[in-house]
């Protein structure tokens, strides 16, 4: 049962003046799953490992329950961790993988047997202890690399990316199994994806990073309701947030006949109006059927049963921006035509210009 | 070692041309045959020669040809070897000198290139290119020799060892270094976050997964030294003998003079541990073994 902090954590690689990972500051709770995501590149992955103590911490701290273990070796942390390849000894069995760290740690051999048993068996994998991994399939593989982890019993599981190399049925399956395996476990685990449906369906709270820094740390919920700015509302969520530049008239933003109240803060933030945007989801869009709304030029429409999407395009020429709708899978229109849309102002986001910050609409 | 062209596959001819991939048929067939018969003689030749003089009487081998022996008495040629040769205190030896000079050169080659593999920089390529530079330098015998009695080491085992661990060094820091490139880090990484320090890393998952090409090292490793006549005279010269000095001594010594029949009775006792560490040995170079750690 434990807490991990970082504090102002950088990593700085030789000869690259630009952190991978700058002034990381997050505080995950006992007992929490905390989603890493972000794009490639993002520095998720270097801030997980710095955790781990793979990676070298140039400033700021990784705290343990309170303990600063920046300078600590991996093996002196009491942790676990899953990696995207795995990395099962090959010469080793389904066993002797999950039983290595506890016989490096000196555990005698009959206990080692009872928490190898034990984990094998909440893993489905009893029947394949004496094999060698080179004989399991890739999701038999992936659940000897979570069990190497669970038998150790440690203080933070860490896992990075662990389910990429699955196919995409399998992908589902496992993330639903390793969500509840943790919620029974009850052990601190940091998780790391590029995957943002991966980030929402598991984690209790889910940081966004963007070239290496922190954007916003927040329940599933509130990233998808409240975006802090417009790289998390455009990352997360899918298909991604429709992300419309808008003009500030006297009585609010206009989207082309379409005018978005705002209040008096909401405009004080937004200043001049340069560079503002719209966002909007592609759910919080619908068809007017009556002439009203936006025009909208479908080009491609994605049937997926209860749901259709409308990939279109607004205005003529210059001014085309692509749009997103979801309508009913049922009665969806044809590609080619035009349709009307409205949006509901109350789920509309607006993003000031420059640094894209969210602006609420009503303040 | 000969490479003979593999024939190419009928269903990746062109078919409109039909003459002319007949004509390549007619060779393709042909190939595999001589290729056969090529090693054949190469090979069973010499084999034979030494087989059969090994097996003949006295008389018979005194002007060895190819003829086959008039009556087959290899197990007595055998017996008068290893008795009046005194090859079983030449055997202990040879084995005194070979396997510690193949464990250190081993331990110590896989040990240098783990740190090679996995270490970046210049400073560290040129170090390389230094442990590997041994390949292709002679080695200087006269000065090897000057040095060793400096130290008290000439004419002893250790001393030997030292010459043979320094000689094949380059040659095991070579084959290993690119191997373990190959190794995926995150093994490593996984067995340190298991709590192993480097010294467990290496022994625990290092090693094991170099079982491939430390097998081909040791075979060739073995191989030289098992036979080397050229070293062994001029560092352990009279005081230890190890199985082909013993042999140059008793031959020359007159036991063995036009005796060929023992001459080859004893190069085929000689040769059969050789047999035995290949067989044991190339049973572990399997393709793949790290199978099944990544993906």
């Amino acid at each position: 049962m434990s807490t991990v902090e970082y504090v102002k954590a950088s990593r700085l690689y030789p000869g690259n003046p630009v952190p991978a990972v700058d002034e990381l500051s997050l505080e995950i709770a006992d007992g929490e799953f905390l989603v890493l995501v972000g794009p490639s590149g993002s520095g998720k992955s270097t801030a997980l490992r710095m955790l781990a103590g793979l990676e070298e911490v140039t400033s700021g701290e990784i705290r343990i329950d309170g303990v600063d273990v920046s300078d600590a070796s991996p093996k002196d942390r009491d942790i676990a961790m899953v990696f995207q390849s795995y990395a099962l000894y090959p010469h080793m069995t389904v066993g002797e993988n999950m039983g290595f760290a506890l016989r490096l740690a000196g555990v005698g051999k009959a206990d080692i047997a009872t928490r190898v048993a034990r984990a094998a068996a909440m893993l489905d994998l009893t029947g394949h202890l004496d094999r060698k991994p080179k004989a399991l399939s890739g999701g038999q593989r992936q659940r000897v690399a979570m069990g190497r982890a669970i038998v150790r019993s440690p203080r933070v599981f860490l896992m990075d990316e662990p389910l990429s190399n699955l196919d995409a049925k399998l992908r589902v399956q496992t993330r639903t199994e390793i969500a509840s395996l943790q919620r029974e476990l009850g052990t601190t685990t940091v998780y790391v994806t590029h995957d943002q449906t991966e980030a929402m369906t598991m984690g209790d709270r889910v940081a966004v990073l963007k070239d290496g820094v922190l954007q916003q740390v927040a329940t599933p919920r509130e990233l998808y309701d409240r975006p802090v700015n417009v790289f998390v509302a455009g990352f997360i969520g899918s298909p991604a947030m429709n992300v419309l530049p808008v003009t500030l008239t006297a009585e609010g933003v206009q989207l082309g006949d379409l005018t978005v109240p705002v209040g008096p803060a909401a405009r004080g933030a937004l200043g001049s109006g340069e560079g503002a945007q719209l966002g909007v989801r592609p759910e919080a869009l619908h068809l007017t059927g009556d002439g009203t709304g936006l025009r909208l030029d479908v080009a491609v429409v994605e049937e997926l049963g209860a749901d259709a999407y409308l990939h279109g395009s607004l205005g003529a020429g210059d001014g085309r921006r692509p749009l997103v709708v979801r309508v009913d899978g049922r009665t969806p229109p044809r590609a080619g035509s035009t349709v009307h849309v409205g949006l509901r102002p109350d789920e509309v986001h607006l993003f000031r210009g420059g640094d894209g910050a969210r602006v609420d609409a009503a303040g | 070692m000969t490479i003979a062209a593999a024939p190419v596959p009928a269903d990746l001819r062109a078919p409109t041309r039909q003459p002319a991939s007949r004509r390549r048929r007619g060779r393709g067939a042909l190939q595999p045959v001589v290729a056969v018969l090529a090693t054949l003689a190469l090979l069973g030749v010499p084999f034979w020669l030494v087989v059969s003089t090994a097996s003949k009487s006295q008389a018979e081998a005194f002007d060895p040809d190819l003829s086959p022996p008039g009556s087959w008495q290899l197990l007595t040629n055998v017996r008068e070897v290893v008795t009046d040769g005194d090859m079983v205190r030449a055997f202990f030896g040879s084995v005194l000198v070979v396997a510690p000079s193949v464990f250190l050169v081993l331990v110590l080659g896989s040990m240098a290139s783990w740190v090679l593999a996995r270490r970046g920089g210049r400073g560290m390529a040129v170090v390389y290119a230094l442990m590997i530079s041994g390949i292709v330098l002679p080695p200087a015998v006269v000065t090897i020799v000057l040095l060793l009695r400096q130290l008290g080491l000439a004419g002893t085992p250790t001393g030997m060892v030292g010459v043979y661990t320094g000689m094949y060094l380059s040659t095991v820091v070579f084959f290993v270094t690119g191997f373990i490139r190959t190794v995926p880090h995150e093994l490593e990484e996984a067995a340190r976050v298991d709590g192993a320090g480097p010294v467990r890393v290496f022994f625990t998952v290092i090693l094991p997964l170099l079982t491939p090409v430390l097998s081909t090292a040791t075979i060739l490793i073995v191989l030289y030294i098992w036979n080397d006549v050229f070293y062994a005279l001029f560092v352990l010269g009279g005081q230890l003998d190890t199985l082909p000095l013993n042999l140059f001594r008793v031959a020359s010594a007159g036991l063995y003079l036009q005796n060929w029949h023992l001459i080859f009775a004893y190069v085929i006792v000689m040769s059969l541990p050789l047999l035995l560490t290949f067989v044991i040995a190339q049973r572990k170079i399997i393709s793949g073994i790290t199978g099944g750690a990544v993906k």
